[in-house]
């Protein structure tokens, strides 16, 4: 058995058997399991990144398995899209469980958490790493499940109605996408991903399908109106595990999507069955009314997570303008957002942790004592309105563009819109904390101090790259974003 | 000497023998149990073989002391037998280990294992039988036993409810019995083979009969099978019952009798008549309301046991929709459940009833942080729920697969929406069990795991769910054998 040609099935079974060892080590040692946890993410990064030179070739890399669950089949298959995100994925997830040994040292029930992190890897790299619908949902729904215990972590009243409006929307989104998968199924007698769709016609089973897909993959986005358990499980949760679930786990969703309108309809039959229009205005909704209840929220890690919404919306809208340069944005998007939301989830995580103060309004003066983390936490703001060269420009920038290609002036004013209102909820966060002195308050004694060194690292390791991915083409990210838009749009019929 | 062929009446008429002998060890228990124990085994074993041989060769037909057909008995073991045969003894033996090595809720024990054991014998003979009137014996005898392994608890609530089920199960019979007669005036033949050929030639000239007929099957096994809404007697049965009774009945009962009409249907009628007469019309609404009525019941319930009772209702309705589709995926699905129900549902009464004896709650309410006591039976109930959900990975999500895609083959969309809102509802009931189990505060200190010989039985189901959910590819050949038995 060549070992470079399983990599992308290891990448997502250690996870999952590391998802048993660390429950089976964890009683005896909480080194060995804190190590383990950080391992998973770390090896299944470097089985990812062994691929990369092969793709870059124009390799298209597949590992069937006819005979897991007939007649469907299992499949993995590694292409540009699918190594940029899962590297993402595996990326941040590294630097999330980093940080997390040292924030959750001081929870309840880590023997839980730290499994469960792992189960949630191993099904969100299987999404990420499937080669059909089938498998992709088998994934899916392993990790939407196990993420749950995430939400639910504190055990608060509050986390467990949250939960339980996440787990029942889950099911409902699973049910849908089940739907969706066997319809499909039933109309091409395949479920396997084929550039240019495999869906021939929209037939009326092929349209019903497509809102399946849209209702499952749009739960798990949180796409405006199906958003509404977003903004109650992503706050209740630790603040490693919000960085999750905002910054990688939305993601599943719209690389569904992509998957959905690009590789198994094809962007032809969405076209001509008038599929984008519903995608173009579920996109606007989304990018409008996110950042707008974003601004009215004053709790940091609520206000964070309606603005995941709104920059799902973003996403969506470079998926639904059928557009090359608008999927580049899409796609760059999907790596700029999880690593600008993973940041500033992990630098609020940080001064709730420091302070305990979750309220924004509270927040005056943090910067001097936690300078490095305010700035981080800057970096990543400024990034998010959209500031050059940030990452946050770079793909608003290309959305702009492809949105001026297919001749929508209106998405480009939102885009301002919506930057505008980034600006509005960012900047007084900004302002306050590292320019609040004149406030008054500043000569109360603050026992907040700088971070340790786990925490502190992986927040300054991503603020790097917001700051520097695109001074450095060379890091290859934006091409391979071309690439796998490039791909999306070849048709092989 | 021994011959494969012998293997089917073999299995009927050691189990019916072990019922007699096993209550004259009374006194010597041990033996008892081990006669209990190994007749289990040695009926896997012949069902195994006999399923091999049938794969093998094609249908058996055994003459019971040498006589022929139409006057003397017969086993006809087709695939479909052959299959009921392995998933009634596999799961049996499963539950015959847990009745032994639980702790004991019977007093009598010999008597509750010879019940059992007839149970088991009627259950094997009516999936076996070649000719309709034998077919109703074993009924009779199943029926008879099923409402006894309730009985045995001796509480009050537990006579009063199988009592019910006898009245009920009775009046089943009747209908029953008064359709075998219809069926018997109009062809004068006995054996399910001599009354196809017979109805070929006479079924156009007495329409009237063979609906009335088919009317009264109808009612006899869907009271016996609780097909909506004639199911009223199943949740205070299965709810009272002992764990091993409820899982016996929960598991395999309701569904032997759901084998016996399709058995009757298609060797007998033909499934044309389906067609012919609104009975698939009439079946799939039937089984609609089964499932949707059994879900929302069970959503209400706050007794553990009564929630798992009235889900049966549910799946006992998800079997009858795969049947009356009757393309060959949903007919797949059906037969699939048929296995699968049974490792999960057994699976869940039999943890279930573990919990409830170690910590003597009933109730949903009661259980807040018990899993971390319990942690290997809420881990096998949990893997039971969500295989009941149909989470993919699981056995549960098979048969869901295969009924929706039967759907959509049907062209009627409509039903694999029934089965995702289904899976939803049942979401929605097992979770809040799930979930209080594992969170919420620890009321309960001194709760302890049961030994391990208890547990055994547990992690063989849950393995096994785990198993068919990602490997189900070993028994495909039988089951689609015996769809086409069914769509042909």
């Amino acid at each position: 058995m060549n070992l470079l040609l399983q990599s992308p099935v290891l990448a997502v079974v250690i996870p999952l058997l590391l998802f048993v060892v660390i429950y089976m080590v964890e009683r005896r040692s909480w080194r060995l399991r804190n190590a383990l946890a950080v391992l998973a993410p770390l090896a299944s990064f470097v089985l990812l990144a062994v691929n990369y030179p092969r793709v870059l070739a124009g390799e298209s890399i597949l590992v069937e398995f006819p005979a897991i669950l007939p007649p469907l089949g299992m499949s993995f298959s590694v292409d540009y899209l699918s190594l940029l995100v899962g590297l993402v994925v595996a990326g941040v997830w590294f630097l999330v469980t980093v940080y997390s040994t040292e924030y959750m040292a001081k929870e309840h029930a880590k023997n839980r958490y730290y499994p469960f992190a792992t189960l949630t890897l191993a099904g969100t790299l299987g999404v990420v790493l499937s080669g059909d619908l089938f498998t992709l949902f088998l994934f899916f729904e392993l990790m939407s499940l196990s993420a749950y215990v995430l939400v639910v972590h504190e055990e608060t009243p509050e986390a467990m109605r949250a939960g339980y409006k996440y787990l029942v929307l889950t099911i409902i989104g699973g049910l849908a996408l089940f739907f969706a998968i066997i319809a499909v199924f039933e109309i091409a007698g395949t479920v396997s991903f084929t550039a240019g769709g495999f869906v021939a016609e929209a037939s009326g089973l092929a349209v019903l399908a497509f809102y399946g897909f849209l209702l499952g993959f749009g739960i798990k986005a949180g796409i405006v109106p199906l958003h509404v358990w977003l903004p109650e499980a992503h706050p209740v949760a630790p603040s490693p595990a919000s960085a999750l679930l905002s910054g990688i786990m939305l993601k599943t969703g719209v690389y569904g999507l992509i998957r959905v309108v690009f590789n198994v309809f094809g962007s032809e039959v969405i076209r001509d069955a008038g599929l984008d229009t519903i995608l173009l205005i579920l996109a606007a909704v989304t990018i409008f009314l996110g950042s707008a209840v974003a601004i009215a929220q004053d709790d940091i890690k609520r206000r964070l997570a309606y603005s995941s919404v709104g920059q799902m919306g973003y996403i969506l809208l470079g998926i639904g303008l059928l557009q090359e340069r608008a999927l580049i944005g899409a796609i760059f998007h999907i790596f700029a957002h999880a690593i600008m939301k993973s940041t500033l989830f992990l630098s609020a995580g940080a001064i709730i942790y420091k302070t305990g103060k979750r309220r924004v309004s509270e927040w005056r003066n943090l910067g001097r004592e936690m300078p490095l983390t305010m700035v981080s936490f800057t970096v990543a703001a400024l990034s998010m309105i959209g500031i050059p060269p940030m990452v946050g420009f770079v793909s608003k920038w290309e959305l702009a563009l492809g949105s001026l290609d297919a001749g929508s002036w209106g998405f480009v004013l939102l885009l301002l819109l919506s930057s505008l209102m980034n600006f509005i909820y960012y900047f007084p966060v900004i302002q306050s904390t590292l320019f609040g002195a004149q406030h008054g308050t500043s000569d109360s004694p603050s026992k907040a101090r700088e971070l340790p060194l786990a925490m502190l690292a992986p927040i300054i390791v991503m603020a790097l790259v917001i700051v520097f991915v695109d001074l450095f083409p060379q890091s290859g990210v934006l091409d391979l974003a071309k690439r796998a838009a490039q791909a999306l749009f070849l048709v092989v019929k | 000497m021994f011959s494969v062929n012998h293997a089917p009446v073999l299995i009927v008429v050691m189990l019916l023998a072990a019922g007699f002998i096993v209550p004259l060890l009374r006194k010597k228990m041990a033996l008892g149990r081990i006669l209990f124990l190994s007749v289990g085994l040695v009926v896997v074993i012949l069902s195994l073989l006999t399923t091999f041989a049938v794969l093998e060769s094609g249908t058996m037909v055994y003459a019971v002391g040498g006589w022929p057909a139409p006057h003397g008995i017969e086993l006809v073991v087709d695939a479909f037998a052959a299959y009921s045969s392995l998933v009634i003894s596999v799961i049996s033996l499963i539950i015959y280990w847990f009745v032994v090595f639980a702790p004991r809720e019977v007093k009598h024990e010999a008597g509750y294992y010879a019940l059992i054991l007839l149970l088991s014998a009627a259950m094997h003979g009516i999936v076996m039988a070649g000719d309709i009137f034998n077919l109703f014996v074993f009924v009779e005898i199943s029926s008879l036993a099923a409402v006894a392994i309730i009985a045995v608890k001796g509480t009050k609530e537990s006579i009063e409810a199988s009592f019910r089920y006898l009245m009920l199960s009775a009046l089943g019979s009747g209908g029953l019995l008064f359709g075998i007669a219809l069926l018997f005036m109009i062809t004068g033949q006995l054996s399910m083979e001599y009354m196809r050929v017979a109805l070929s030639t006479t079924a156009g000239q007495y329409p009237l009969n063979l609906l009335t007929a088919l009317g009264f099957m109808v009612i006899g096994f869907g009271v016996k099978s609780a097909l909506f809404p004639l199911h009223i007697w199943l949740p205070d049965a299965h709810a009272n019952a002992p764990t091993g009774s409820s899982a016996l009945l929960s598991g395999l009962v309701v569904k032997v009798y759901i084998i016996a009409f399709m058995r009757i249907a298609y060797m007998t009628l033909g499934m044309d008549l389906f067609y012919i007469l609104p009975l698939r019309q009439i079946l799939l609404v039937l089984a609609s309301l089964s499932i949707l009525a059994g879900s929302v019941f069970a959503i209400v319930q706050d007794n553990i046991k009564r929630l798992l009772a009235f889900s049966t209702v549910a799946q006992v309705g998800y079997i009858f929709l795969g049947f009356s589709l009757l393309t060959e995926r949903a007919v797949e699905g059906a037969i699939w459940h048929i296995l699968i129900h049974a490792i999960m549902k057994t699976l869940l009464f039999l943890a279930v009833g573990v919990v409830i004896h170690q910590s003597g709650y009933k109730k949903i309410s009661q259980i807040h942080g018990l899993a971390r006591r319990m942690p290997w039976t809420f881990a096998a109930i949990t893997l039971g729920a969500l295989s009941m959900v149909g989470i993919p990975g699981t056995a549960g999500f098979i048969s869901k697969l295969y009924l929706a895609l039967g759907a959509l083959d049907a062209g009627q969309a409509i039903f694999a929406v029934l089965i995702l809102v289904s899976s939803l509802l049942s979401a929605i009931y097992y979770f809040p069990l799930i979930i209080t189990a594992y969170f919420g505060h620890d009321a309960s200190p001194d709760v302890k795991e049961p030994s391990l010989v208890v547990r055994l039985p547990l992690a063989v189901l849950s393995l096994a769910i785990l198993f068919y959910g990602l490997m189900p590819s070993m028994l495909l050949p039988l089951v689609r054998q015996t769809a086409l038995l069914i769509t042909r």
